[in-house]
């Protein structure tokens, strides 16, 4: 049995596709081809092939004398059975075809839950103050390494990393650590202007240092509103600004309390 | 003026459904002068005694189930003689305010329009009626549209050849011509026979669009437990007495018979099905008889299906709707042979096969001149083919996978498609970083062929994303659907016999790209898309025996690429050129254009 394609169903596919291609390292782009059922881990597509119950058989024997008697007597019985079996095999293949377009329609809507659940995990971005909500002593340090603060005293530290030097960013994880109580916190802004250390490599040198919990999370630029006393080109200046500010990435880390022997 | 309206509504139980029903009614109806009359058919579940408590409806009570018809009867005697009727069934519920006010509006935009029935979906969402018909051997009625996915089809006012009176509006004029339904009919045929009556008493029947009513269909029969099949054969009985000889033998203005094919995957059998549909509902009685002398398998379309069991007469105008070669095969009264051929020249069977008709109908001008270059000597008339513009319109539900700029190209892979080219100029023109999206929905039967071997050896630039489709077997009735879900057609073809896919798009409205050459160059021009040029003539290579030693179209590559940025720069203008596309093809090629002039060349043949 021939099954017609659903275009609102298709073009679901077509946009988990695109979607996943996104995702991809390659990106979305040349030529992707879209399974018309399934894809690879749930091949409905195959399922599909075996909904359809075949009714038609050759009727044949392999015995030598009355094999042909038997055949014809197989097909004889097939035929007179006819009236009565195919209403039923007919309602089977519809029952099949039925659950295989559940399994799609599940299939398409865990993919769909995928990629909702992978949109809602990609951090949105905070404001700069709100990194280390919860912290009441923090150090807040530019280049200089920290030794204004007792060790294990703070829990939390801000360090703005407007350099490309990873070692002096390295230098700074460091001293950070030393600084912070157990279970303090450290918020390393990176800030797209400065040329910075990529967030990803501060992230490795966080980790190496010994803090956990290490997460990327951007930073929401100061919001700049429009003053309805300000001329129009100050506000004008103000909307460029905001729209122009250079985009900040914090990698934010904790400092274990049990530390590892 | 506003005409005042007594809606007619007959039950049987099922009192929830009667509830919800007038409950719809009284909330959203918006017209200004419309009364309640229900008749009771004996109902033993309470419905009486609520609907005794409704103090805006007169209440009709019979003491048994007399039936659909005489309930319906007793119901309309009730009515003022200046109010028009309408009937409703208990089980639908309406769900836009305007719903009367626009039946009423098409029952009076014409001097003939006498009874118009409404679209109606299913509780799940299918479309359930867009109109009705009677299978004409057969003689079991069917529901255009019926149990497709709902994508906006029919959506516009429609002549048709019946309705269903689960929602109805009757004109007075009208009632007062035909009469009351006939009461011969327990329940079912009922609508039909009425619908027919009106027709020879010169009465339109309309089916309106705008927003649907949901009908939950077969409640009475559902909830009463009614022995169904046994209600629907006797009436069936009683319409086959008095309408069997009318509709297959009076109702017609002509004959013919086809020859064709209806269900091989191919375009003339897809043209056929339709042309063959259009032809029956403009009152040409056609035979049907395979061109090709295969036996004819069942279609799934139950008016294909019964006509292909008419005897097909040799003694009427014969048309032969296939390829050229087959046309020797048939005999009898005036020969008509209607074919096409993409390239520049026809090969000698097919000359022959012309020359053996009384005349040749071409869709497209230019094979006049190629099919004359070759040696046809018979007349030869340009007879176009059309679209069905109830599935083909701008208003289709399109389902757009991103949003990107969409171009969607449609074809069977080959070199005739000139898929390389699309692609080529597609990966040349747009980088890796633009905005858009090419969606290639590709039909390959030949297993010999490996479509995305052929894609890879054509080595691409990197270019925005190029989505394959294949053999993805859309539902023909969503096909406007896809059409719908892109903003831009393109189909860079070296020939095309009449060019469907082309002209489909350009019914829904799309800016269309396609080759000035052959077929679309009927229809496809500056003011309407965007024709593209043509490089050179070339020598038709391809796996077909009937090109060998004749030419088509190489399209123009860099054309091609500046049209297809010309759309991505200017997409309003684009837009606003499909929308003069669609209305042009409104006006001139849908299949009823198409059928009248057929019917009017087989009348002048003497069908």
């Amino acid at each position: 049995m021939l099954r017609d394609t659903d275009v609102p169903t298709m073009m679901m596919r077509v946009e988990a596709t695109l979607d996943a291609a996104a995702r991809s390292p390659h990106g979305a782009n040349g030529v992707l081809k879209v399974a018309n059922e399934g894809d690879h881990h749930l091949n409905v597509g195959r399922t599909r092939q075996l909904a359809a119950i075949e009714l038609e058989f050759p009727a044949g024997s392999d015995r030598a004398v009355v094999g042909r008697a038997i055949a014809l007597a197989k097909r004889g019985l097939r035929r007179s059975l006819r009236w009565y079996v195919t209403p039923m095999i007919q309602q089977q293949t519809r029952f099949n075809h039925a659950a295989v377009d559940l399994f799609e329609g599940l299939r398409l809507s865990l993919d769909r839950l995928s990629r909702r659940i992978d949109a809602l995990q990609q951090p949105s971005a905070v404001a700069a103050a709100d990194l280390l909500a919860g912290c009441t002593t923090i150090v807040d340090i530019d280049l200089d390494p920290i030794d204004a603060v007792e060790g294990g005293s703070a829990d939390g530290v801000q360090i703005d990393a407007r350099t490309g030097d990873p070692h002096a960013v390295a230098a700074l994880i460091e001293s950070a650590f030393a600084a912070l109580a157990p279970g303090g916190r450290i918020a390393i802004l990176t800030t797209t202007d400065a040329a910075p250390v990529p967030p990803a490599a501060v992230a490795w040198a966080a980790e190496a240092a010994g803090f956990t919990q290490v997460r990327q999370q951007p930073v929401a630029p100061p919001v700049i509103t429009p003053s309805p006393t300000a001329s129009l080109a100050e506000n004008l200046d103000r909307v460029v600004h905001q729209l122009s500010a250079p985009r900040t990435t914090a990698v934010v880390a904790t400092k274990p309390r049990m530390l590892r022997p | 003026m506003t005409t005042p309206v007594a809606i007619v509504v007959v039950t049987w139980n099922a009192l929830d459904f009667t509830q919800r029903c007038l409950a719809a009614l009284r909330d959203l109806t918006d017209h200004p002068a419309w009364r309640l009359v229900v008749v009771d058919n004996g109902s033993t579940d309470g419905t009486v005694e609520w609907l005794r408590t409704a103090d805006d409806a007169s209440l009709l009570e019979n003491r048994e189930n007399l039936g659909f018809s005489r309930a319906v009867n007793r119901g309309i005697a009730a009515t003022d003689p200046g109010e028009d009727v309408v009937l409703l069934n208990n089980d639908v519920l309406v769900t836009d305010p305007s719903w009367l006010s626009r039946l009423q509006s098409v029952a009076h935009g014409g001097p003939t329009v006498g009874v118009v029935g409404a679209r109606l979906v299913a509780p799940e969402g299918y479309v359930q009626h867009v109109g009705a018909y009677m299978r004409p051997i057969s003689l079991r009625g069917e529901q255009l549209a019926g149990m497709e996915l709902d994508v906006n089809q029919c959506d516009r006012d429609r002549p048709v050849e019946s309705v269903v009176f689960a929602q109805v509006y009757l004109r007075r004029d009208c009632l007062d011509r035909v009469g009351p339904l006939d009461e011969d009919y327990f329940a079912y045929f009922e609508d039909t026979d009425f619908c027919l009556r009106a027709r020879r008493a010169g009465f339109d029947v309309v089916c309106a669009g705008g927003p649907p009513a949901v009908h939950h269909q077969s409640t009475s029969t559902r909830e009463n437990q009614l022995d169904y099949w046994s209600v629907y054969n006797r009436s069936q009985a009683v319409f086959r007495r008095k309408w069997a000889h009318w509709l297959e033998h009076e109702r017609h203005d002509g004959e013919v018979t086809w020859h064709s094919v209806l269900h091989e995957p191919m375009g003339y059998a897809v043209q056929s099905r339709a042309l063959v549909t259009a032809l029956h509902f403009a009152n040409l009685k056609v035979g049907y008889r395979n061109a090709y002398g295969s036996p004819e398998t069942a279609t799934g379309d139950p008016l294909l299906d019964d006509v292909v069991h008419r005897p097909a007469r040799p003694d009427v105008p014969q048309i032969a709707f296939c390829q050229a070669d087959a046309f020797s095969r048939v005999t009898g009264g005036p020969r008509v042979g209607w074919t096409m051929l993409e390239v520049t020249g026809l090969p000698p069977a097919w000359v022959a096969g012309c020359n053996a008709m009384d005349e040749v109908w071409v869709p497209a001008s230019y094979n006049v001149e190629t099919f004359r270059g070759s040696g046809v000597t018979v007349p030869i008339r340009v007879m176009p083919l059309g679209v069905d513009t109830g599935y083909f319109h701008p208003r289709i539900t399109g389902f757009r996978p991103s949003s990107r700029y969409t171009f969607l190209s449609v074809f069977e892979w080959g070199e005739r498609k000139a898929p390389g080219t699309l692609l080529r100029a597609f990966a040349q023109e747009f980088k890796e970083s633009e905005d858009v999206l090419l969606l290639l929905a590709v039909t390959n039967r030949d297993p010999d062929v490996d479509v995305e071997a052929q894609i890879a050896a054509l080595d691409l630039p990197p270019c925005p994303p190029v989505v394959l489709l294949l053999n993805a077997g859309f539902a023909t009735p969503q096909m406007g659907s896809l059409y719908r879900s892109a903003d831009c057609f393109v189909l860079p073809t070296r020939g095309e016999g009449w060019g469907m896919p082309v002209l489909e798009a350009m019914a829904c409205g799309l800016p269309a790209i396609a080759t000035n050459w052959s077929g679309p160059a009927d229809f496809l021009h500056e003011a309407v898309g965007y024709p593209l040029d043509v490089a050179a003539m070339v020598p038709a290579v391809a796996r077909c025996p009937f090109y060998e030693g004749f030419e088509w179209a190489e399209p123009d590559l860099e054309h091609l690429r500046f049209l297809m940025r010309e759309v991505v720069d200017d997409p309003e203008r684009a837009r606003q050129k499909g929308l003069a596309a669609a209305a042009e093809v409104e006006a001139r090629h849908s299949w009823g254009h198409v059928a009248e002039r057929v019917k009017q060349r087989v009348l002048e043949l003497g069908g």
